[in-house]
């Protein structure tokens, strides 16, 4: 196996895997601030130091995952404290403040889904610093989705129009994030992830609907298909700029408390 | 409820199998709790084993690392 390195990959393929690596990163920097948000808001003791240490490590795979993109030339004081929030490439789902705790819980439900199935897709990378990255966010994000988990049995127990509704207004949003089926796949093309988007996208509206296959649970969004404006931007996987409010929750505010 | 990965947890009390989970809030964070079917222990049982959530190469299984 080989590292992919800056010099040893056309423009075009290291646009791709920055592109991606990124999206995932930016995704991981706002879900761990959503995390920090929420944690006043959770029903009991426990609730809080789960969402603080999700936090942390979520805000760690994309401290991870910027280091990682060094490699290719990137500055890492800049992708974490210089860019503009027209720079930011999270993913839309993210976007909008939780309406509710049932949507608090389905968003980050589907962004963890979402972000661990986009890394999968590296897990047979030829390159091993990018596969153990893939292996370490997996292993992480597995403990994270056993918390959605835990709430969404709760859910199902109980009266779930909040969290059906939830979930019919976000699922798209993250099936969104894969692109569309005529998206070129520069990486899956070029050998540097062995599953491409269509199929990981194909994968996470299989995971959904298996994790919500329940007795008494009717909700059916697979005929929900994402939708795709003017303003939709293939590079930043994401419509639009990160909005104004939320850049100002998930930026650095004081770059001498952060260390390199 | 019903969790694939919780299955065939050995009780620590009677080393039964059969156990089932209860809930995937134990006493900690880490902790989901199960009860032993045999014996009727209520036990915690760590829930992060160093497996990967389901991905599309390995079927919707999920994997050991």
């Amino acid at each position: 196996m080989n590292r992919f390195s800056e010099d040893s990959m056309s423009l075009e393929s290291r646009a791709a895997l920055v592109g991606n690596v990124l999206a995932v990163a930016d995704s991981k920097l706002v879900l761990g601030n959503w995390y920090l948000k929420g944690v006043h808001n959770g029903r009991a003791l426990p609730d809080f130091a789960a969402l603080l240490a999700m936090s942390a490590t979520s805000l760690g795979h994309t401290r991870a995952l910027y280091k990682y993109l060094i490699g290719f030339g990137e500055d890492y004081s800049y992708l974490e404290r210089g860019r503009g929030r027209g720079e930011i490439r999270s993913m839309n789902l993210l976007d909008a403040a939780p309406e509710s705790w049932e949507d608090f819980l389905t968003t980050i439900y589907l962004a963890e889904q979402s972000t661990w199935m986009m890394m999968s897709g590296f897990l047979n990378a030829p390159d091993p610093a990018l596969v153990g990255l893939a292996k370490k966010i997996g292993t992480e994000s597995y403990f994270h989705l056993k918390y959605a988990a835990g709430w969404r049995s709760i859910f199902f127990e109980g009266k779930n129009e909040t969290y059906r509704e939830a979930l019919s207004n976000k699922f798209p949003l993250a099936l969104q994030w894969f692109g569309t089926d005529s998206e070129h796949d520069v990486l899956l093309d070029q050998g540097m992830r062995n599953v491409g988007l269509v199929e990981l996208r194909k994968a996470l509206l299989r995971q959904v609907l298996t994790d919500h296959d329940a007795p008494g649970f009717e909700w059916v969004s697979a005929a929900e298909a994402p939708t795709f404006g003017n303003d939709w931007d293939v590079d930043k996987r994401r419509a639009g700029e990160l909005p104004e409010g939320l850049y100002e929750i998930v930026k650095f505010q004081d770059p001498a408390a952060v260390h390199d | 409820m019903d969790d694939s990965d919780f299955r065939g947890v050995i009780c620590p009390h009677c080393q039964s199998e059969q156990t089932e989970l209860i809930s995937l809030f134990g006493g900690s964070v880490s902790e989901a709790l199960l009860r032993c079917k045999e014996c009727q222990s209520i036990f915690n049982w760590v829930k992060w084993r160093g497996k990967l959530p389901p991905a599309p190469h390995d079927g919707g299984q999920g994997k050991q690392t």
